[in-house]
C-alpha cells in the first residue's frame, strides 16, 4: 500500500510542479534612453478585470498617474527606483489566472508622472512574456520640450551606476 | 505624380462621373485635376481639404499625402512636403514618388524616408482574442501618433449585421465582444485605424470581405480513466495469479491516472500562480 501512496504523491507532484509556470517576463519599453535617465521611480500594479472592464486601461492609467485609483490591485511592486526594474530587482508575486491590467507609472524625484503604460493580459494563459510600451505624459512634455538641455546621465548604465544624476 | 495618360483618363473619368451624377467633384477629384494641369496651389489646397473632410479610404489617403508632398515641394515648402511624405510612408511603406521626379520634389521624400527609418515600429494592427473569447485584443503600432481611434466591426458568421465598436487608440486595445464566444467558434471582423478626421490609416478586412478569427480557449481537459473498475471488496490474491489480475494493480493505476488528470486539470484551469520579473528596453 505504501507504493500506491508514493505513486499518488509522485503523480500529483509531477503534474503540478512539472507544469508550474516560469516567471512572467515583463518588458518596460521606454521610448528612449533619455526618457529612462530622466526618470527616478516606477511602480507596476496588476488589477483584476471583469469582462465588462477589459477596455479600462486608459482610465486606470490616468487614475494611477494621478494617484486617485480607488480599487485595490491584486499585486504591485510599490514605488521602486527605476534601476531596480532594469537590474531585475523588481517583481510581482502570486499572479493568478484571469485577465489583468498591468499599469505602469514612472515618476521623477518630485513625484510627477513622466511616463505611463498599460496592457491587459492573463498571466497564466500566455506562455510568452509581455511588453508594456511607455509613452510620455503631458508633464514630461512640459518639463522637457523639444530643445531642452540633455540630461546629465548619458546612458542608463551611467545612471544606474550612480555616476551621474 | 507622373502625369500619364492613364492618370489623365482616371481624372477625366472621376470628373465625368461626378458631373453625370449631378455633383460637383469632391476635393480629392479636384486635387487630382489640379495636379494634372498642373496647378500646385490648387492641388495642395484641395488635397488638404480632402484630408480634413475625412473618411478617406487608405488608398485615397496615401494618394492625398503624395499630392500634398509633391505640391508642397514644388511650392518650396519642404517641411510641409516632408511631413506629408512621412505620413504617406507610414501608411504605405512601399509607396514611392518614382525616380523620374525632379530632384527638388524628390529631396523631401528622401528625407522623409530617413525620418521613417528612425521611427521605431510600423503603423499597423494585430488582432487576437483574449482568453475565453470575451473580447478582441488589438495591438496597435503607431510610431508617429497619427491614429485617433480604432473602429472594429464584429459579428458571428451568418449574422446579417456587424456590431461596431469604437475605442480610443492605445498600444493595446481590448474590445469586449457583444456576446462571448465559446472555444472553436469563429468571429468575423473588420478593423479600421482612423486619424482624427476619420481617414483610414489601416484597413483590415471589410464589411463585404471580413476577416475570420477562431476563438481558442484554454479549457480544462479531464483525461478519461482507462482500465476496468476495481472490485469494491478486494479479494485475497492467490500467489499463482498473474499480476494484471490483481485488483491492487488497477487501484494503483487508477490512482495514478486520476492524480495525473487532477494535476493537469489544475494546471490548465489556471488555478496556479505565477510571479513576474521585469526588464527594460529602449
Amino acid at each position: 500500500m505504501r507504493w500506491i501512496g508514493g505513486s499518488l504523491a509522485t503523480a500529483l507532484c509531477a503534474a503540478v510542479a512539472g507544469c508550474a509556470p516560469d516567471a512572467l517576463a515583463i518588458e518596460l519599453d521606454f521610448p528612449s534612453q533619455e526618457t529612462f535617465v530622466r526618470s527616478d521611480m516606477a511602480s507596476v500594479i496588476a488589477i483584476e478585470l471583469s469582462a465588462e472592464r477589459l477596455g479600462d486601461c486608459p482610465e486606470l492609467t490616468m487614475q494611477a498617474a494621478l494617484q486617485t485609483l480607488d480599487e485595490r490591485p491584486v499585486a504591485g511592486t510599490g514605488d521602486l527606483p527605476i534601476c531596480d526594474f532594469r537590474d531585475g530587482a523588481a517583481s510581482l508575486s502570486n499572479l493568478d489566472g484571469g485577465e489583468k491590467a498591468f499599469v505602469v507609472v514612472v515618476r521623477n524625484s518630485a513625484g510627477q508622472a513622466l511616463l505611463t503604460g498599460c496592457t491587459v493580459r492573463d498571466p497564466l494563459a500566455d506562455a510568452q512574456g509581455l511588453r508594456i510600451v511607455l509613452t510620455t505624459t503631458e508633464d514630461y512634455r512640459r518639463l522637457f520640450p523639444p530643445g531642452a538641455p540633455p540630461p546629465d546621465c548619458a546612458s542608463a548604465d551611467e545612471k544606474c551606476a550612480g555616476t551621474c544624476r | 505624380m507622373k502625369r500619364t495618360a492613364p492618370g489623365l483618363a482616371a481624372v477625366c473619368f472621376l470628373a465625368l462621373a461626378s458631373v453625370a451624377a449631378g455633383q460637383s467633384p469632391d476635393a480629392f477629384t479636384r486635387a487630382e485635376q489640379a495636379y494634372q494641369e498642373p496647378d500646385y496651389q490648387a492641388t495642395l489646397a484641395n488635397a488638404e481639404e480632402a484630408v480634413r473632410a475625412g473618411n478617406q479610404s487608405r488608398q485615397r489617403l496615401v494618394r492625398l499625402y503624395e499630392l500634398i508632398g509633391l505640391s508642397a515641394a514644388a511650392l518650396g515648402d519642404a517641411e510641409r512636403a516632408r511631413d506629408a511624405y512621412l505620413r504617406m510612408l507610414l501608411i504605405e511603406p512601399s509607396q514611392s514618388v518614382g525616380d523620374d521626379v525632379a530632384p527638388r520634389l524628390r529631396a523631401p521624400y528622401d528625407e522623409a524616408r530617413g525620418r521613417r527609418a528612425s521611427l521605431r515600429g510600423e503603423l499597423g494592427v494585430d488582432v487576437g482574442a483574449v482568453r475565453d473569447g470575451r473580447a478582441l485584443r488589438l495591438a496597435i503600432g503607431d510610431p508617429a501618433q497619427m491614429a485617433h481611434e480604432v473602429v472594429i466591426g464584429v459579428r458571428a458568421p451568418g449574422e446579417p449585421a456587424f456590431t461596431e465598436i469604437r475605442r480610443p487608440t492605445a498600444d493595446e486595445v481590448v474590445a469586449p465582444l457583444p456576446d462571448p464566444l465559446a472555444s472553436g467558434e469563429r468571429v468575423e471582423h473588420w478593423v479600421r485605424l482612423v486619424d482624427v478626421h476619420g481617414n483610414h490609416l489601416v484597413e483590415i478586412g471589410s464589411p463585404h470581405d471580413p476577416e475570420v478569427l477562431q476563438i481558442r480557449t484554454a479549457a480544462a481537459v479531464i483525461a478519461p480513466i482507462p482500465g476496468p473498475t476495481p472490485p469494491a471488496e478486494p479479494s485475497r490474491a492467490e500467489p499463482s495469479r498473474p499480476i494484471w489480475t490483481s485488483p491492487w494493480l488497477w487501484i494503483a493505476a487508477g490512482v495514478v491516472v486520476v492524480g495525473g488528470a487532477i494535476g493537469t486539470a489544475l494546471a490548465l484551469d489556471a488555478t496556479t500562480e505565477r510571479d513576474a520579473r521585469f526588464s527594460i528596453t529602449f
